[in-house]
């Protein structure tokens, strides 16, 4: 029962800080519109990221104590507790049914979401290998001897663009060149782990819905941009519509209807390029993480004592 | 189109290879390092039939199956319905060309305004 009062009043206390964190960050999203796709890429990745770290961060901050008694006794600080309430993994903490209520709850929701985006994750697993065993690879190509619009890059272990037999007949050539090219762009970058590590980030985080919408728009834009460079912007163009013309016909079950997305990426492959302003946002989240981790390992102790003082607030 | 089983795959790899064959003939081809009971393989044999991927016709007091589509066939409706799939699934860990389907009359305008592009560069 103490393990468990732990961890519905860790629920309780980590989760709103994450919320209210994730909430503050989020008028950061509003500076990529002046920022190229490389960089908008980095802030989105960076908002993904910075509520999951932090949560670890802050579980660890908060069960460290209990951990390293497990280790070496000297370092219980389990005594001496006068002043405010005790956080502990083996003597529980005070909770009041109400909080408990809202760490189950907030346990519960982030468990569904994060069971929800790994079941996902193993489902395109599942899918992508299932085709490309139907497929012929050749040089991180898959072709698919399917009639729909596929045009794909997946792969969490081997990267790997899926093509259907269908839009290499349907493209014209240079549409085709500049369709793979745009696919190679994402297997080369990784796009799909990192599409994958950032959909289970985006299940700990709130409000990461808007952030992950960003970050999929900036990844397609880099990788118009690489086809672009290559192949021509109207060529990408041409073949954004060739493949959204084959995804109209009819086939069980296919997504959302987003029209805006083509036409915004459309308009800007024909558009003239600004020069964009560049960004270090992930590199300056990479080092405040790795600051604040040093800082963490240094001053844990004050950290959790922060916790409990903040919870002797909540509960008192 | 489901994708075929283990042994659902070998059954149907034999019957493409020499069409049309009865149970027994199979279970003969079959034998060696996959060796299968007569049972298991006519047990296949009526579920693929039931699925409508083999036809079969009477032989005396046998039936003789053959398969309703050729490899290349079946092949070309499960990748359509693994497409379809992956196509319906969402967008974790994949990147796609185009994220979603748009309407014929955004997509003929898109295209127009490239060939006007291209007209007046």
């Amino acid at each position: 029962m103490s393990t468990l009062s732990f961890v519905l009043a860790v629920g309780a206390l980590v989760w709103p800080i994450i919320w209210l964190v994730a909430a503050l960050a989020l008028p950061f999203l509003a500076a990529r519109r002046h920022l190229s796709p490389p960089s908008r890429i980095e802030l989105t990745t960076a908002l993904l990221l910075a509520p999951a770290l932090l949560t670890l961060t802050l579980l660890g901050t908060i069960a460290a104590p209990s951990l390293l008694a497990l280790i070496d006794p000297s370092r219980d600080h389990c005594l001496g507790h006068g002043h405010h309430l005790h956080l502990c993994l083996w003597h529980g903490a005070e909770l009041p049914p109400w909080l408990a209520w809202i760490g189950a709850a907030m346990w519960t929701v982030t468990g569904v979401r994060l069971t929800h985006a790994a079941l996902q994750l193993m489902e395109t697993e599942r899918l992508g290998a299932a085709l490309t065993a139907l497929g012929h690879m050749d040089d991180a190509v898959c072709v698919v001897p399917s009639s729909r619009g596929l045009c794909h890059a997946v792969g969490l272990v081997r990267p790997r663009v899926l093509v259907s037999k269908a839009v290499m007949e349907r493209l014209a050539p240079d549409e085709l060149d500049a369709a793979l090219a745009h696919e190679r762009a994402h297997v080369k970058h990784g796009d799909p782990r990192w599409s994958a590590a950032l959909t289970l980030a985006a299940a700990i985080s709130p409000f990461s819905g808007w952030v992950m919408a960003a970050w999929r728009d900036a990844v397609e834009d880099a990788a118009d941009d690489a086809a672009a460079a290559s192949c021509g912007g109207e060529a990408v163009s041409r073949a954004l519509i060739a493949v959204a013309r084959l995804r109209l016909e009819p086939a069980p079950g296919l997504g959302l209807v987003q029209p805006q997305g083509l036409e915004r990426r459309v308009m800007r492959l024909l558009a003239p390029r600004p020069t964009p302003r560049g960004s270090r946002a992930l590199w300056g989240a990479l080092a405040l993480a790795t600051l604040t981790g040093i800082g963490i390992g240094w001053g844990h102790e004050g950290l959790h004592h922060a916790a409990e003082e903040l919870w002797s607030a909540l509960v008192r | 189109m489901s994708h075929l089983g283990e042994l659902e795959q070998v059954v149907m790899e034999a019957v493409w290879a020499h069409p049309p064959s009865t149970v027994r003939e199979i279970a003969d081809r079959m034998r060696g390092d996959a060796d299968r009971a007569y049972t298991t393989v006519m047990t296949t044999l009526d579920r693929l039939h039931r699925k409508g991927l083999l036809r079969r016709e009477k032989d005396g007091l046998a039936w003789r199956y053959d398969a309703a589509m050729s490899r290349a066939e079946h092949e070309r409706l499960v990748a359509d319905a693994l497409a379809s799939a992956l196509l319906a699934h969402g967008d974790a860990g994949l990147a796609a060309l185009v994220d979603a389907s748009a309407d014929g009359a955004l997509l003929d305008r898109l295209e127009a305004l490239i060939a006007a592009r291209r007209g007046h560069p």
